[in-house]
């Protein structure tokens, strides 16, 4: 084991405070990230996964979310006990992240040019000249054809595409040490989610960075990842080497995912298994496994015990999983 | 300023003058809408046929309604509105000329400092949202809302006229005859004229704040580390600011409409208290032309609003620019 992580997630808990009582977004949320790598979080809708990177960020809405347990290392310093000012130089400046909706997260009514000179003059000394040929820089390493013209230009006049590689360059411009993209390529049409990918992928052999990739797109981004945590309810259920997730999952819900994901090797006409039900109230969330109710594997011991902790089964692919059932090899293609 | 931006503002003027003419139309009509002989109620009942039909004559009512429409716009738009018989038979052009400024005078002073009072509490209200200032301003403002004009200018005439006797009761001074009179001549119609429209400024600009403040670009500004106060003022508060365009207008026109109150309850002599003594004279031509007077600056301040949008908003301002779409 590697002494300090660059990024490593202790025990995270958010909780949103609602009329309906505590609603427990995320749950005891462990996760590490080194450096140079690119790593996965995978979950349905709901499940905490951005909420766990937006409590990282501390950008969470509060009232009425608020953080209470945990703790965020970077670097070995813990950011959840930093000040507001210094947590504010961290972000942008050593943590970056991208959102969805590349459509709505620039500002509509100021230019691009003079949101990523901003941002680098947020986190730098540069003048304004400085600030602004960087920001050109940047915006050329993400591949934007005529950056010098762009830079005038606001945010609705470009694409969706445009956009999303607006935001990569904003994080490339400031040299940030972790990129964590939320969704990035949700909202974008398939040959531009490629491009997005592949980009992530340039920052992090180019520019030494590491990503962290949160999305319900398995496809996509196994290519790319080397590991895969995946989220449910508020939690990791699983966890490992991506080839170990793939080949073979140990957690009924990451089975569940995997099926419900088309795939070119399928036959022809062959119809996909959704995850039937849908996920538990966050703010009532059961003693039992939270995927018991949809758990086509559950067993006796399932109804009767707590819920499972995230236990190490393969320490080679660092597989941990958080079920009783002991699901069999290629169980998948069942 | 670009090509698309000048073409915007084209089309604008264009509507503007359109408008104009309809209601320079409806204007028209309302001397022949409206029930009653407008030579027997400038004469009186009783007065002699003859007389009449030579009045009628005069005013070319005689002729087809197309070429009378013709003759009032030709000489309105020169300035020319034909003569009160309410007011002594004084020229309205003249009249106007005298009058509108005085009810500007109040009204313009109203609508400056309602924007940047109201933009300022709306601002801090967002920004300290159910804090106790927030839930003080906010019900003193709903207050400011709802309490009638007309009280509420007596209320102040008592105190700050007839007790503290801080400002004159009534009347008005010309700022040219002597400039603090004139100031304390309007400081208690202003301040009450700002009432409704600080209200509904503040009120306005405190939603579209918080409103803004969830957006997913305020997310980004602040997940890439900007500055809090750049992202209040800069990001938040240049989105929230377009709606308000919207409201500063609406303000501005009723500030001009409402006149007729304040005008009424100091004894200004403005365009409102013209128009009230031309109502109750019946004035007909004076109504005409204080009705279009004030409807063309009402298109004159659309018109003006239109173009502050297109410079807050770029997505007006260019829109169809040459780019990647």
């Amino acid at each position: 084991m590697m002494s300090e992580r660059l990024l490593e997630v202790k025990d995270l808990c958010t909780s949103f405070f609602t009329y309906n009582g505590e609603v427990k977004a995320v749950n005891h949320v462990s996760y590490y990230l080194d450096e140079q790598e690119i790593i996965a979080v995978v979950g349905e809708s709901g499940c905490g996964k951005s909420v766990t990177q937006m409590s990282v960020m501390q950008i969470i809405q509060s009232p009425p979310g608020r953080i209470i347990g945990g703790e965020v290392l970077y670097k070995g310093k813990d950011l959840l006990k930093l000040t507001t000012e210094e947590m504010r130089s961290v972000r942008g400046a050593e943590i970056a992240m991208i959102f969805q909706e590349p459509m709505t997260a620039l500002n509509p009514v100021i230019t691009v040019g003079k949101q990523l000179t901003e941002v680098i003059r947020a986190h730098s000394s540069m003048n304004k000249k400085q600030a602004w040929a960087k920001a050109i820089e940047s915006l050329e390493a993400v591949g934007i054809p005529d950056p010098e013209a762009r830079m005038k230009n606001y945010p609705f006049e470009m694409s969706g595409g445009m956009r999303q590689r607006v935001c990569i360059a904003i994080a490339v411009a400031c040299n940030s040490k972790i990129i964590i993209a939320d969704e990035p390529t949700t909202a974008l049409d398939v040959t531009t989610q490629a491009q997005v990918m592949e980009l992530l992928q340039d920052a992090v052999d180019k520019y030494k960075k590491s990503v962290l990739v949160v999305t319900h797109n398995l496809g996509l981004v196994t290519r790319y990842a080397g590991r895969i945590y995946v989220m449910y309810a508020g939690q990791v259920v699983e966890s490992g080497t991506t080839e170990a997730l793939m080949t073979n999952p140990k957690h009924p819900y990451t089975v569940g995912l995997l099926k419900s994901v088309p795939s070119l090797e399928d036959e022809r006409g062959k119809a996909l298994v959704p995850i039937d039900g849908a996920p538990p109230n966050l703010a009532a969330l059961p003693e039992t496994c939270p995927f018991l109710p949809r758990c086509k594997y559950a067993a006796e011991k399932c109804r009767s015990r707590k819920k499972p902790e995230l236990t190490l089964i393969d320490a080679e692919t660092q597989h941990y999983t958080a079920c009783y059932v002991e699901l069999k090899e290629g169980l998948k293609d069942e | 300023m670009n090509k698309s931006y000048g073409k915007y503002i084209l089309k604008r003027i264009f509507i503007s003058i359109l408008v104009i003419f309809i209601i320079s139309v409806f204007v028209f009509s309302l001397m022949h809408l409206i029930p009653g002989d407008p030579v027997k109620i400038m004469l009186g009942g009783e007065s002699d046929e003859a007389v009449l039909q030579a009045y009628r004559e005069k005013l070319h009512l005689t002729e087809p309604l197309p070429v009378q429409y013709w003759l009032w716009l030709t000489s309105a738009l020169k300035g020319d509105f034909g003569t009160s018989y309410a007011l002594n038979g004084q020229d309205i052009g003249t009249l106007l000329l005298q009058r509108f400024p005085v009810t500007l005078s109040l009204a313009v002073p109203c609508i400056l400092i309602s924007t940047i009072l109201g933009v300022l509490i709306g601002v801090v209200c967002a920004v300290h949202r159910g804090s106790a200032a927030d839930q003080v301003l906010t019900v003193l403002l709903t207050a400011m809302n709802g309490v009638p004009i007309f009280w509420i200018g007596i209320v102040f005439i008592w105190i700050f006229g007839l007790q503290l006797k801080w400002f004159p009761v009534m009347g008005y001074v010309s700022p040219s005859d002597n400039f603090p009179e004139f100031l304390r001549s309007i400081a208690m119609p202003v301040t009450i004229m700002c009432f409704g429209p600080l209200s509904a400024i503040a009120r306005q600009t405190r939603t579209n704040m918080l409103e803004v403040i969830n957006q997913d670009y305020i997310r980004t500004a602040r997940a890439n580390g900007i500055k809090d106060s750049s992202i209040k003022y800069r990001h938040a508060l240049k989105n929230a600011l377009i709606p308000i365009a919207t409201i500063v207008g609406i303000q501005f026109r009723w500030a001009v409409g409402g006149s007729l109150f304040i005008e009424q309850i100091f004894a200004i002599n403005g365009i409102g208290r013209t128009v009230m003594l031309a109502i109750t004279g019946r004035d007909y031509t004076m109504i005409q032309a204080c009705t279009f007077i004030v409807s063309v600056f009402v298109v004159a301040v659309n018109l003006l609003l239109d173009i502050l949008y297109g410079w807050l908003d770029p997505r007006i301002r260019l829109a169809g620019r040459e780019g990647e779409k």
